[in-house]
């Protein structure tokens, strides 16, 4: 403790100084060499992928950026599509800290977003400081009760959570396509959607920007779940089952609990995220609504290297991939498509940054 | 190297650092990049010449178009617009299904092309925000025409209309309406819709169905219960194939999705287990399944929307209702020149030749086309009555009327 005070009162200066700028820069990206492999290594083999359909790289990769970062419309809906990844990284961080599994984050999302309809309808035209928390909680309960089976198998007869989680996502797509084909369909149109929730249970705008408050709940869940992993005991006894599950043993922590915490905390996030996508963007469900972002958040996650506040910034880039990549489309004439080659081609190239760091280590320790 | 290892680690300069140092130089390139390009991204070409463009293109449709002779007129008189028109549609699925999101998508583009418009489309967007985020995109890019090419468009399209957010551009969506019904969704100058009159051409396919089944049992594979046209396309096969063959029996299945191949495939290859040897299939992506099953047995297949002859290796495409849409949208562009869109629906049907069936395989012996041919002029001068039902319900007593079920 006492070299870290030291070495602040330092400062950067004189460490840059001590040390040289080069080797300190060296010494700041290692440890995110695999993030960055994945993703300017994704973003260079698209390139090629480019080159052999006939488009100009440059060309795309501009027109993506430009769109998402240089257009009030690209910001916004960009900073609208941060938020569901955002809200559901964080929820997944909750579990992977601690070492489980939460690939339901899809159902629990749907989840969410049906009890946030529900709510947002079934209870009338409150006023909107009324509806919007009771909307928000709704959605809560919903992805929590899409967890709790799994995370009660998971925690009582250690039945893996990977399958359940999974499996969940499908019920969930099922249970949505048949309430709203059969008890919740709107009677006033012809294709089947849920009841628009009343306009009081819509989160508001951000003030003078056409940016609804979805997203400040991201950032600040992101700054809560940060502090709460440094900070809290609860924090650090997810992190010690997640580091080494036999030492947490050894260490006496209550390890059934602990899992089912984690998992449960992981749905109800997920769920929450469903109750602000509807909420702040889409009013109503449609029966073939099916919210990728469960699924495209988890490698975020780990691109992020389970750090809380680097989502902040993952989720940004990759919402702008997301949304630069829409809007290229329509102006460039290249499949939209193409953006969920970027992100594959990042995986397996993360990944595979990731296995190389991995031997290596082990070789060295074998050494 | 390792104390500076432990150095960086102690002051905290970690991937979170490193990376937001990448993705601020990235950002501050793009806007760079954007305000450097910006006027290439959204220039919108005007020039003079279009007015006549549209002139000389709108002429040419006296053939198909009743109000040409007012359009030309009115357009020549006084270049209502003055420009090139742009014109966009948003679709759910992917365009190269040989269905419905395809014939979507190609049939703007021809009638954008025969008017000198600029087109653009966005496909793949499923539901929920995506196809609400392109609407909004080509609307505030300044688009006249945006086609919500689903039924499951229109809630939010509606809203975006009522709320006045579609600024000079003007939305057509698909409507359930038929000739008869209230057509509630138009808005004039603002919302249009168009709908499809499906019964005339799908009660021949049922007809040619009960005509080419060897086994006297003819299946129906429709990817969703709740789609609206598939369920009239259904009922009026399934009074066709009374019609033509009063022995068969008909199966019916609903896959569950639009865009499943893989169950269309497996659903498919359970009715032909069962002895059918005629499948209707109706269904966007989850199509080339049914036909893949089809294909597997070698048993016929009747397709809706679009002609996938081009992939038909076996030749076991018996025909397909084939849906134009350029018909409804063509008009909608005509309405757009001559100030009156959004004052009526369009209908799709076989009177104005939008919806029909694709010339029969030709294994069709040339008496049962004869036949064929005279059900869908009957259909035609009125003489056939069919039963159109508004929801499941009504297809199933349809059905149980006609002892299937």
């Amino acid at each position: 403790m006492k070299n870290k005070k030291d070495l602040v009162e330092l400062g950067i200066e004189k460490l840059v100084g001590k040390f040289g700028l080069t080797n300190l820069l060296v010494s700041s990206i290692k440890p995110a060499l695999s993030t960055i492999i994945g993703i300017v290594g994704g973003m260079a083999a698209g390139s090629i992928v480019l080159l052999f359909t006939g488009f100009d790289p440059v060309y795309v990769y501009y027109t993506i950026f430009a769109q998402a970062w240089g257009t009030s419309f690209g910001i916004s809906k960009m900073s609208i599509t941060m938020m569901p990844l955002l809200i559901i990284g964080v929820g997944l961080l909750f579990c992977f800290k601690a070492g489980t599994w939460n690939i339901g984050a899809q159902g629990q999302m749907i989840l969410g977003a049906l009890f946030a309809n529900i709510a947002g309808y079934g209870l009338g035209p409150l006023p909107a400081p009324i509806l919007i928390p009771i909307v928000l909680i709704a959605s809560v309960v919903g992805g929590i009760l899409w967890i709790l089976p799994a995370a009660v198998m998971k925690a009582k007869w250690g039945i893996n959570e990977v399958v359940t989680t999974m499996l969940f996502n499908f019920l969930a797509i099922f249970l949505l396509m048949y309430l709203v084909k059969s008890p919740l369909r709107y009677p006033q149109e012809y294709h089947p959607i849920t009841q628009p929730i009343y306009h009081s249970a819509q989160l508001p705008m951000l003030p003078g920007i056409p940016i609804h408050t979805g997203l400040l709940i991201g950032l600040v869940l992101s700054i809560f779940t940060y502090i709460f992993f440094a900070k809290t005991t609860l924090g650090f006894q997810f992190r010690i089952i997640g580091s080494n599950i036999k030492a947490a043993r050894y260490c006496g922590l209550h390890i059934p609990y602990l899992i089912f915490y984690s998992l449960t905390i992981s749905g109800a996030i997920c769920g929450l995220a469903g109750g602000v996508q509807l909420s702040g963007t889409m009013r109503f469900l449609d029966p073939d609504w099916v919210p990728w972002y469960g699924f495209q958040a988890v490698p975020l996650v780990f691109l992020a290297r389970l750090n809380a506040l680097a989502l902040i910034p993952f989720s940004f880039f990759f919402a702008s991939l997301l949304i630069g990549g829409d809007l290229m489309h329509r102006v460039v004439g290249l499949p939209v498509f193409f953006v969920d080659v970027i992100f594959g081609l990042m995986l397996i190239l993360f990944a595979a940054a990731e296995s190389i760091r991995y031997l290596r280590l082990k070789k060295r320790k074998e050494r | 190297m390792q104390s500076l290892r432990s150095q960086r680690k102690k002051i905290g300069v970690s991937t979170t650092v490193a990376v937001a140092a990448i993705i601020v130089i990235a950002i501050v390139a793009g806007v760079a990049g954007y305000f450097s390009g910006a006027g290439q991204v959204t220039t919108t070409t005007v020039t003079e010449h279009r007015t006549t463009t549209v002139t000389q293109t709108l002429a040419a449709q006296t053939v198909t178009v009743t109000q040409t002779a007012t359009v030309t007129q009115t357009v020549a008189g006084e270049g209502v617009l003055g420009r090139k028109l742009k014109v966009a549609i948003i679709v759910p699925g992917r365009a190269n299904d040989y269905g419905w999101n395809q014939e979507g998508v190609e049939s703007l583009r021809k009638v954008a092309a025969k008017f000198g418009a600029e087109f653009s489309f966005s496909e793949g967007l499923g539901y929920g925000e995506p196809p609400l985020r392109a609407l909004e995109d080509y609307i505030r890019k300044g688009y006249d025409l945006v086609v919500g090419h689903a039924g499951g468009y229109r809630e939010f399209c509606l809203e975006l209309v009522r709320t006045g957010r579609i600024g000079q551009s003007k939305v057509l969506i698909v409507s359930e309406a038929q000739e008869g019904m209230e057509e509630r969704d138009v808005v004039p100058g603002k919302l249009g819709t168009y709908s499809f009159v499906v019964t005339a051409a799908s009660y021949p396919a049922g007809y040619l169905a009960g005509l080419m089944t060897k086994s006297n049992i003819v299946g129906i594979v429709q990817s969703v219960e709740t789609d609206i046209n598939w369920i009239r396309q259904s009922a009026a096969f399934a009074q066709g194939l009374k019609a033509a063959n009063p022995k068969a029996k008909l199966l019916f299945t609903v896959v569950g999705s639009y865009e499943d191949p893989a169950k269309g495939k497996e659903f498919t290859a359970a009715q032909i287990g069962l002895g059918a040897d005629v499948i209707f299939g109706q269904g966007d992506g989850t199509s080339f399944g049914i036909m893949d099953a089809c294909r597997d047995a070698g048993v016929w297949f009747i397709d809706v929307i679009g002609d996938k002859r081009a992939i038909d290796e076996k030749g076991i495409l018996l025909t397909s209702v084939l849906w134009d849409f350029s018909v409804a949208y063509e008009q909608a562009l005509i309405d757009i020149y001559n100030g009156e869109f959004g004052k009526h629906n369009y209908y799709m049907s076989h009177a104005n030749r939008a919806i029909y069936l694709l010339t029969l395989n030709p294994k069709v012996p040339a008496d049962v086309a004869t036949k064929v041919s005279e059900i869908s002029q009957k259909i035609q001068a009125g003489e056939i009555k069919v039963k159109v039902p508004n929801n499941i319900e009504d297809l199933h007593a349809i059905f149980r009327e006609l002892g299937y079920e």
